[in-house]
């Protein structure tokens, strides 16, 4: 046997929570949480910046950069919004979707996202069904990932994008955001909270702009506790009550896909928080009424109100456009830094 | 005789209550002297231990590991498993049955038992409760006890049937075997990954609420204080919440040993 030469140090008292070290490359997008307010007012003036600029020399900016999309769960506007983003800066996109790739003979997320780095990625958007994904593919890959939706987590893109459209109506011309931006503001989120990364995205950027977040919906989908995620957000079970607050109105869709053997009544849910034109012009005749989409006609909301006037739905889907160039162009433009967070 | 003299170390005995820096004196591997650091004669041809900085204890036993063999000898062996353990100072394990095949035959205890194994320290397998874990059909205890199982469990799939969990208790009982519960009623922690609770809410991560372990847990222990029977041992693994931990705690004092 060896003896030993080395004292073995004793731990007397719990060490320090390190601080996280992600995002590991600054280029990275994978929650709201990760961008301060200046971050968000680079992302929004950006965004106007791009869209304004001529294609033809915002073909010039990511000229034949590589960036790959990952897609783990069906999309069209996430992934068709990004894809027309990189694709209008340049840069050249490859898509990888779960059905039709090696995903299906098994292939792990960190090798995919190994495999697509050798490919020449220097970016990946990651759509996953699990929360938490897109933090393992950017420890395994190290490159900047951009968070597309991660199961029920996180769904940063869609944020800015709501409050891009937010912003255009009700703070037209702003694009640096302070912590009273939104101040006398209410937005209203209502449906299948439980299940929804676009609420949860949303209640953590919205009131750090000053603005109030009440939560609408049934116990099932909407727990008592989701009023503790932060300052500023509360949980109203009428939605009635919630509509005459609102100058903003997120109306979401009943997540089939994630209910997990949860039994609802769909004729209750909609006599309780479908929006109609009646209760809109009753309860919230000037606000804006969005929805982060696929809109389920007939369900979450009546045809009326998703082709009415006070619907945005299909300028937020614009604003994705706009909003995801300025967060790929953060990608790959943002340098990593040497010895530092990495 | 040989003598094994080990100095500068720190001892860690609760039984004996000494917890401080000691040297150890083995004859014929046998503790035979303990006393303060430096007071302990050298005794002629003793080979001497340095074990300054490091702990000193009686061997350490963990009654709750997953040796992968049978059927997953490529994630780790009897023979790998067992050595990375006595790396750690353990000198014995209790081996549970989610293996492939579950643990729920002799012959297969037997074969975790064998010499062929290479195992470095000494394992005590527990046997399934139930045929493949399924808690449906009960295995011969009896059989299993001879082949050299210390207790029974389904593992990771607990026995969730009030009767098939009340025969599991009676039968172990017989033969003085402990039944081992997974405390956790499966049932309602379907895709669950984490307690449930504001920071799994925040994750987006399915939470598993406390009345999963709790119930199952208040259940097991009223189905031994219904049995009126000093022999039935039930070991309780996992505890996390403070309600299945109260029940516990409860159940201690009175028959339920």
């Amino acid at each position: 046997m060896n003896p030993a030469t080395t004292p073995v140090r004793r731990l007397l008292n719990t060490p320090p929570v390190a601080p996280s070290p992600f995002p590991y490359h600054p280029g990275s997008l994978l929650s709201v949480e990760d961008l301060s307010l200046e971050g968000v007012s680079h992302i929004l003036r950006r965004a106007t910046a791009l869209e304004n600029e001529d294609p033809l020399v915002r073909d010039r900016i990511l000229a034949k950069r590589r960036v790959a999309l990952l897609f783990y769960e069906s999309s069209t506007r996430t992934r068709t919004s990004f894809e027309l983003a990189a694709k209008g800066l340049g840069a050249d996109t490859a898509l990888v979707s779960s059905l039709s790739s090696s995903i299906e003979k098994g292939e792990s997320l960190k090798d995919t996202g190994l495999t697509l780095r050798a490919l020449g990625a220097e970016a990946i958007i990651l759509r996953h069904n699990s929360s938490g994904a897109p933090w393992l593919l950017e420890d395994a890959t190290r490159l900047p990932v951009l968070n597309a939706g991660d199961g029920m987590h996180q769904h940063p893109t869609q944020a800015l994008l709501d409050l891009r459209a937010i912003l255009n109506h009700l703070r037209p011309g702003v694009e640096t955001v302070t912590a009273e931006t939104l101040a006398g503001v209410t937005v209203s989120i209502t449906g299948d909270i439980l299940h929804s990364r676009v609420a949860r995205s949303n209640m953590m950027l919205l009131p750090r702009l000053g603005a109030k977040v009440v939560l609408c919906g049934p116990k099932e989908l909407l727990p008592e506790l989701a009023a503790a995620m932060g300052p500023g957000i509360s949980v109203e079970r009428n939605f009635e009550v919630a509509l005459d607050q609102s100058q903003a109105v997120i109306m979401l869709r009943i997540q089939a896909e994630r209910l997990a053997g949860m039994q609802l009544d769909l004729e209750e849910y909609k006599a309780g928080y479908q929006l109609s034109s009646q209760r809109l012009a009753a309860h919230a005749p000037q606000a804006l009424v969005l929805h982060p989409g696929p809109i389920i006609r007939g369900l979450e909301l009546t045809a009326e109100v998703a082709d009415g006037p006070q619907s945005v739905i299909l300028e937020q889907v614009r604003h994705g456009v706009a909003i995801r160039m300025a967060v790929v162009e953060r990608a790959l433009t943002t340098a990593k830094q040497e010895g530092g967070r990495a | 005789m040989t003598a094994l003299l080990i100095r500068g170390g720190y001892l860690i005995d609760p039984a004996a209550g000494v917890d401080g820096l000691r040297d150890v004196l083995l004859k014929d591997g046998k503790v035979a002297e303990i006393a303060a650091p430096g007071k302990l004669k050298l005794a002629n041809g003793a080979e001497v231990l340095d074990a300054t900085g490091l702990t000193v204890a009686p061997g350490l036993v963990d009654i709750h590991v997953h040796l992968r063999e049978p059927g997953q000898g490529y994630k780790e062996t009897i023979a790998s498993g067992t050595a990375a353990a006595a790396a750690g100072g353990f000198t014995s394990v209790a081996a549970m049955p989610n293996t492939t095949p579950v643990n729920d035959s002799p012959e297969t205890t037997r074969w975790m038992l064998s010499p062929e194994r290479k195992a470095a320290i000494r394992v005590f397998p527990i046997a399934a409760a139930t045929r493949g874990s399924k808690g449906e059909a009960i295995n011969d205890y009896a059989a299993l006890k001879a082949a050299g199982a210390v207790a029974v469990s389904d593992d990771g799939r607990p026995i969730l049937k009030d009767n098939i969990m009340r025969e599991t208790l009676a039968a172990a009982a017989r033969v003085g075997l402990s039944v081992i519960q997974h405390a956790e009623d499966t049932r309602m922690t379907l895709g669950g990954s984490m307690n449930a609770g504001p920071v799994a809410f925040k994750l987006g991560l399915r939470g598993m609420p406390s009345e999963a372990e709790s119930s199952i847990v208040e259940r097991d222990i009223r189905l031994v204080t219904e049995m009126r029977d000093t022999r039935v041992h039930l070991h309780v693994a996992h505890i996390s919440t403070a309600a299945a931990l109260a029940a516990v705690r409860q159940a201690r004092p009175a028959d339920c040993a």
